[in-house]
């Protein structure tokens, strides 16, 4: 069973403050990045910056997926490719379908825009919490809040610090 | 080359003023924002702004550099007009010390430019060399962070990086077609090499700015084609057009155990542990060059054994030296 799955018995704590809390992490550090510059890039219809800026996020979006199965530890870059190339998770199916950066217009963008949108959204909804934009001073306070609460919930079961990957892609 | 000029020491550079107009913010307000952490160092500008590139929604990034700071300390987050400013801090010999590595190795002298070896660098030393190569400081008189002959050290160090990647992503693609793999992967494997070449032609050229959403805007302004690289063939080919050597992308490839394996027991079985802390029974722990490795195991099972942290695929410096003899250039 996946325990970051919502079954009838509910989330499993361990998960949520290891596994859990590292991909909900990493979301903050690479997929909210990599969100910000497509957006950025569409309104300056800078349409090549944004498939880059796709890619970008569904290689974030892959990677937080990893993390919440548990796939934590250095990050190999012929692993990783080899994982982008392979894997059937939407989000690489949809990345290997994004066009040639240099070969593309605005319908290519909203096309690879969408795909990040859809992909995003089913990434969010398995995130155990809403995490909040760390880029603004309001949404550090919170993602302190959220990592103190992490804390004391590890501590009260007696489980070790858990050691959530400081660097983003 | 709109937005650059020559400086005497790193190989591109941008004027401070045109780089934070980007943002729609000055030096002045930069500096005086930044003033109480400058202290008696030098602010830089880093990071894709510093480069010439970025968007209005771009972070402002500075280093500052300071004889008084004995470790790297930040980022620490500030805003300016609502637009974040990170600020990190460096020993003030940290740019020379990284430049320092690659002091007397050898390099590969292609037509297109130097590749170094004998020195390695990590995610963060990478991303600080590009920084550093790219620095400006936010007083115009500040000194620019690297010489001309640190600058071409670290441009070396950065291609050697991007070599390696270009030539590992390339023998994977090649393993894939001999496996059999869809369609799909192998293409995704060729293009991704062929981005790596052109990010190679990018910093052999001057331009080893970091983050890949600019590829495509830096090849655009050093004039470079980028049309996708659709198999071994059309490698090779572009290779030859950038004035770089083509090569046979298993002979350059090894692999050895994965870092951060090793095997356990566990009643009585064997399993390896791999860095992602999963337990597999049937790994395999093979270190021979990728030719070779291919006709013990088969192309599958090698990239089944990279893509599962099994095996780690590298690019040794020996490798190239016995292939690339004939470019070395000892300094």
């Amino acid at each position: 069973m996946d325990h970051g799955e919502v079954t009838r018995d509910g989330l499993d704590v361990a998960w949520v403050t290891s596994h859990g809390a590292a991909a909900a992490w990493q979301y903050a550090l690479s997929v909210q990045a990599a969100l910000d510059d497509m957006e950025a890039a569409c309104i300056e219809e800078d349409w090549q910056v944004c498939v880059e800026s796709c890619a970008m996020a569904l290689r974030a979006i892959l990677l937080c997926r990893r993390l919440a199965r548990g796939l934590d530890g250095p990050l190999d870059d012929m692993e990783f490719q080899y994982v982008l190339a392979t894997s059937a998770e939407p989000a690489a199916v949809a990345l290997r379908d994004l066009p040639w950066s240099t070969e593309s217009g605005e319908q290519e963008a909203r096309t690879g825009m969408a795909a990040v949108a859809q992909h995003d959204a089913a990434l969010r909804a398995e995130l155990p919490f809403d995490v909040p934009v760390t880029r603004t001073p309001t949404g550090v306070r919170q993602a302190m809040r959220i990592s103190a609460t992490l804390v004391q919930w590890r501590r009260e079961r007696s489980l070790p610090d858990a050691r959530w990957r400081q660097d983003g892609l | 080359m709109q937005g650059f000029e020559k400086s005497g020491a790193a190989p591109w550079s941008v004027r401070i003023d045109e780089a934070l107009r980007t943002v729609g913010l000055s030096p002045r307000e930069v500096a005086e924002l930044v003033a109480p952490e400058v202290g008696d160092g030098q602010a830089y500008l880093v990071g894709s702004l510093a480069g010439g590139l970025g968007n209005r929604s771009s972070d402002v990034d500075i280093h500052v550099v300071d004889e008084t700071v004995k470790q790297h300390r930040g980022p620490k987050l500030k805003r300016l007009d609502g637009i974040p400013v990170d600020i990190e801090h460096f020993p003030a010999s940290a740019p020379a010390e990284l430049a320092q590595g690659a002091g007397g190795v050898p390099l590969l002298r292609f037509a297109a430019g130097d590749v170094a070896l004998g020195q390695r660098l990590g995610r963060s030393e990478q991303r600080r060399a590009a920084r550093w190569f790219h620095a400006t400081g936010l007083d115009p008189a500040a000194p620019p962070l690297y010489d001309a002959a640190q600058s071409a050290r670290v441009q070396a160090m950065l291609a050697r990086v991007t070599f390696g990647r270009l030539a590992g992503l390339s023998c994977m693609a090649s393993l894939a077609e001999q496996a059999g793999l869809l369609e799909g992967t192998c293409l995704h494997l060729w293009r991704q090499a062929g981005r790596q070449l052109l990010e190679l032609r990018c910093r052999l050229a001057g331009d080893v700015t970091t983050g890949d959403k600019w590829l495509p805007v830096r090849a655009r302004r050093l004039g470079l084609s980028a049309t996708p690289v659709n198999g071994e063939a059309q490698l090779h080919a572009d290779l030859v057009k950038a004035a770089l050597p083509g090569f046979d992308p298993l002979t350059l490839a090894a692999v050895r155990p994965a870092r951060g394996s090793a095997t356990v027991s566990l009643s009585g079985r064997s399993w390896l542990v791999n860095r992602h802390d999963r337990l597999l029974s049937d790994a395999v722990r093979t270190e021979a060059p990728v030719a070779e490795a291919t006709r013990e195991l088969g192309a599958a099972r090698l990239l089944d054994a990279v893509g599962r942290a099994e095996l780690d695929l590298v690019i040794e410096d020996d490798t190239l030296r016995k292939v690339f003899g004939s470019w070395i250039t000892e300094k």
